[in-house]
Formats: structure tokens, sequence, C-alpha cells
């Protein structure tokens, strides 16, 4: 089915073209608010608070080819706002069961996953929206400016910065397993 | 491949497998939930009343506020605002030596010291009413004003030289310093130090042979500064720091003396005096290089035979003389002019470079009498003020004219501070 279609359909009140939006969206965004949120509980509420948006304004969105853009904008933005209303309680940990991995040159010791999901969960949640827009969704540095509604070249520093500081949050749980270990030994 | 690389594959890697996309057990759920709901009606958007190039634009130009990048202009602007008020608040100064805008000019009358506003002639007592006071002298930073106060008078009978204290006033009068009493001080000797922190005066009961005194402008103490000289008339050399020029005797003979401060025992003669002449020093130039004096033959005691001064710009490195037909001078605060008295009398002008010094006044406007010179400059050098045979100040214009009374009249000599130009 032409999603363009749906779309229109959907914008002039056809709910069961919007369920097929739905059903054929919801996983990417269910997945891209988890990995932002780092809590399925979190995820699930801003997923759904996107879609209610997404329904209720869906007669508002003019041009239908900007219909994904638009969607994840919504998810992301309802995922910022979650984190925004339970700021103050702790984020839970999805544990995914993973082997030590490591990346780029061994003797660099850049660290394994582990130390790769601590220092994203180090990462303030806009930085790690914008980093799974272009890591994981797979957007270029132009899609995800026009997602967030923000200039080309200030998603293009973003993302450099978030990933600086990625690999900033990386190096420092890694000196501090290090620091551990040393401190066993002793 | 780099680590960076390696780092951003592996955020992809590990993006996909912790995603695990699938459909959410609520989606059922979403959809019910919607279906219930109606939509916005379509004319409440204003996307869809305006030109999409106009979104687009709007989009591209617009963005959201950077709330945070704000707040760091303002917190700098702040910032600013306030050094501006503190710099702004702080006291500007000007170089001791240079071309200074005209503050308050001081001067003494009937005992007492006044400071005069020469533009609105506004006026204020700074001495006390009961003591007699004299010679007022800005210095050079023009934050500080000293005067002569007399302790015992000079008996004119007995021949006995009189007692002076120097006390020095900050700009609102009060008093910073108080120096012990001095005897036989030569009042148009005084002079400031570049550094506005002590003063340099001619004193000793032998008026003929008076030894230079430094005074602490803080403490007030009085310092005897042995050169080997007794000495007259000084004048601190512009661009080196502790350094006087002044006119020095000696049993064995004198002239023009350089002395430095610090170390005022090595004391060095530049000019020697010759019989039959007559040697007055009249300052430095503006980069401290040349001395100006004025040389003429004695008529009779310290009075010059008429037609004989002649005006001195000597290089003390290099020994090369400009001699100018003109006596007495003063340089001009830009270092570029010599105010003097030409061979008639009359005040006139002359290049620091040599050539003929042009009458700007009459004769007797100046009295060669004070300060080794009738006529000295503004700090601005936008007038040269000349003190006339019967006393009176006049304001003369560089270039020429008939001259204008000041807002003030003194006993003796006034002195103009200087400011921040």
């Amino acid at each position: 089915v032409d999603q363009r279609d749906l779309v229109e359909r959907a914008g002039r009140g056809d709910h069961d073209a919007f369920a097929q939006l739905v059903d054929a969206s919801i996983a990417r965004l269910e997945a891209v608010s988890r990995l932002i949120l780092r809590d399925p509980e979190l995820a699930r509420d801003a997923v759904q608070d996107a879609y209610i948006r997404a329904w209720r304004d869906l007669p508002g969105l003019r041009d239908p080819e900007r219909f994904d853009a638009w969607l994840h904008r919504l998810t992301v933005n309802a995922s910022l706002d979650a984190v925004r209303r339970r700021r103050r309680r702790p984020l839970e940990v999805e544990l995914t069961p993973s082997l030590p991995t490591m990346f780029g040159d061994e003797s660099a010791q850049v660290g394994n996953r582990d130390e790769l999901e601590r220092g994203f969960r180090h990462l303030r949640p806009e930085q790690r929206a914008i980093l799974v827009l272009h890591y994981y969704v797979g957007m270029p540095a132009s899609a995800v400016a026009e997602t967030l509604e923000i200039p080309m070249g200030t998603a293009q520093s973003r993302l450099h910065r978030a990933l600086a500081e990625l690999r900033a949050a990386i190096a420092a749980e890694a000196r501090s397993a290090s620091n551990v270990r040393g401190e066993v030994v002793a | 491949m780099n680590r960076h690389d390696a780092l951003e594959r592996e955020l992809t890697a590990w993006f996909v497998d912790a995603a695990m996309p699938r459909t959410p057990d609520y989606t059922t759920d979403i959809v019910k939930l919607t279906a219930t709901m109606r939509q916005r009606p379509r004319w409440t958007f204003p996307e869809r009343w305006v030109p999409m190039s106009v979104i687009t634009l709007a989009r591209r130009s617009i963005g959201p506020v950077p709330w945070r990048t704000v707040a760091v202009f303002v917190i700098l602007g702040l910032l600013l605002a306030t050094v501006a008020v503190i710099v702004g608040s702080q006291q500007r100064l000007p170089a001791p030596f240079g071309v200074a805008a005209n503050g308050l000019v001081a001067y003494a009358k009937d005992g007492h010291i006044f400071t005069v506003d020469p533009a609105t002639g506004s006026r204020r007592s700074i001495s006390s009413a009961v003591a007699v006071d004299e010679r007022p002298l800005w210095s050079l930073d023009g934050t500080r004003l000293a005067f002569l106060r007399v302790v015992r008078p000079w008996d004119m009978q007995r021949n006995v030289a009189g007692v002076h204290v120097l006390v020095v006033v900050d700009k609102e009068a009060n008093v910073i310093a108080t120096s012990e009493p001095i005897e036989g001080i030569d009042p148009d000797s005084l002079a400031w130090s570049p550094d506005s922190r002590s003063l340099i005066v001619a004193a000793g009961p032998d008026p003929q042979s008076p030894f230079l005194h430094k005074i602490d402008a803080v403490d007030g103490a009085v310092t005897q500064l042995k050169t080997g000289y007794t000495g007259l008339d000084f004048y601190l050399r512009p661009a080196h720091e502790n350094q006087i020029l002044f006119r020095g005797r000696m049993p064995e003979g004198g002239g023009l003396v350089v002395a430095s401060l610090a170390e005022p025992s090595g004391a060095e003669l530049v000019v020697k005096d010759t019989a039959g002449h007559l040697l007055r020093p009249n300052g430095w130039t503006k980069d401290g290089r040349s001395i100006v004096y004025t040389r003429g033959e004695v008529a009779f005691a310290d009075e010059y035979k008429p037609g004989t001064i002649r005006l001195h710009v000597l290089d003390i490195e290099t020994k090369l003389d400009i001699e100018i037909e003109a006596g007495f001078g003063h340089v001009s605060n830009d270092g570029l002019r010599i105010v003097a008295l030409d061979a008639a009398g009359r005040p006139c002008v002359a290049s620091i470079d040599g050539g003929p010094c042009l009458p700007i006044g009459e004769v007797n406007q100046a009295y060669a009498g004070y300060h080794a010179a009738g006529a000295y400059w503004a700090p601005s050098d936008e007038w040269i003020v000349v003190r006339s045979v019967g006393d009176r100040s006049l304001l003369l214009d560089p270039t020429g004219g008939t001259g204008e009374q000041p807002t003030w009249v003194a006993d003796g000599a006034e002195s103009w501070q200087r400011l921040a130009p």
C-alpha cells in the first residue's frame, strides 16, 4: 500500500488508514524511544503520546512525504517530554545480553560494549536522540535537522559533540574499571 | 581504520542489538484509543493557510529558541556591563608628560589656596583660614595638590631664612601628608616626581647655596639628596625614571647638572659655567634626550645683559646643540614648540628644531623672573600662560592674538591641573 495514500486518507479522518500507518511504524518508533530513554515503561508512554498527537494533528500535515520525519519528531519530542515529566524517577536499566566486544584497534583499549552502554547513559536524552536518529534510524544529518527542526549546521555540531561526549564517557568508564581492577589486585 | 570509525560502527551495532524492534503489545490499545478521538479540524492549522515555501523558509530560519545560548549572551552582557561600570568608575589619569586635558587652576591669594575652574570661574578654598599658604603645585597626574605653609616667615631685617611645611591634599582637599619643617625653601624650585609620590625642592639656611631635598608625599619625610652640588630650578626628565636637571653649584664651579634621585652622588655636570655668563635650565624635550637651557652674558649679579640671551636645545648624548635667538624657554606638552622671550622681551614661539622665535605678545607681558621663564603651557597646549611684570596672569593664544584675562587673580605663580585627555 502506498504510504502517501494512507497518510492522505488518515489526514482526512480515515482511522483504518491510520491503523495501518501505526502497524507499519510502531516497531521502529518504539525501538527509537526505548533506545533514547533506556526505559520500556517510559518508552511505552512516549510512543502512545506520539501516536495520539499524530492522529489529532495529521490533518495539519500538508506534505505527506514528510510523514516519517514528522512522526519521528513527534516520538523524539514525546520521549524527551517523558524524561522531563519523570525526571525524578531513576531510569531502569534494560540489559541486553551481549558478549564483550572490542571495537577498533584492540591495543587502543577503547572499551567493551558494557562500557559503551554505560557511556551512552551518561549522555543527555537530547544527545541520545540525535545519535539514535543518525546511527540507528540511519538518517543523514540533513534529515536529522529536518526531524528536529534545527538548522543543518546545528545538527552536525550536535552530532559531533554527542559523539565526542560519548567517547569521553567511555574513556572515563574504562579508567574507572581499570582503577577498580587495580585496587582488587593490590 | 581509526578508533572513531570503530566507535561509530560499534554504536550502530549496539543500537541494532539493543533495539530489537518488535510490534509492542500495546499497539491495539493505541489504535483503539485514537479511534475514540476526534482529529483537529483542518482549518485550525496555520500551515494550511500559509504557502509551503513560507513554511519551509520559516522552518529553516527560525528554529527553536536557543535558550542556553541566549542565557550565555545575557550573562556575558551583564559581565561586560559590570566591567564597563567598574572601568568607567575608575579614574583615568594622564601620563606625567605629554598633552593632557585642562583641569582646575590652583593659585594662592592673600595667603590662601584656591582652585578655580577656568571655564566657569567656579572657585573653592582649599586651605585653612588661619595659616599662610603659598605656591600651590599640582602633581603631574593631577590627583594631588601640594603647597607650602609658612611656619616662620623670612626675617628680612635679620636675614634669617623662613621655615615652611609642605602640605599635600587630594582633589577633595583632604590632607594626605604634612612634611617636617624645612628651613629656607626656595618656593619656585618645587617640582613633583613623575610618579606623584614625592617632591623635590631646594632648601637651606643660605639662600645662595640651597641643597636638594626630597619630600615624601605620603609620610612627609624630608631627605637631603647629596649630589655634591647646591641647586636650583629642577626639571624631572621624561622617559627616564628618577632623573633630574638642575642648576648646580659647588666651590670649584658649577653649571647644569643631571642627577639620579636614586643615586644622587653620581650627578653629572653636562654644561659648565663659564666666566661672564649665566646659565639657567629650562627643561627637557619630550623624549628626554635633550635639555633646554638659557645662556647669556651677565650684566650684574643674576641679571642678563640685554640682547645676549640664547636658548639652547642640547642632546646630552650626541652634544648636538640647536641655538634659538630667545631665552627662558618652556617646551610645549606635545614636545614640538618652545615658548620663550625674544630679544625685545616679547613672548614668542619657536620650533623645537630651531628657527626664528615668532612673537605672540607684547613687551612686558611675560616676566623672566619666574621659574626661569615667564611663560608656560596649559596642559592641553591650547593656551600659554604668561605672568607680566605687574604680576598679572594672561592667557595667550600660541598662534598669536591679543590674549585673554583669566578668571583668577593670583599672588605668584598658579598651577594648572592635568587631566586624562
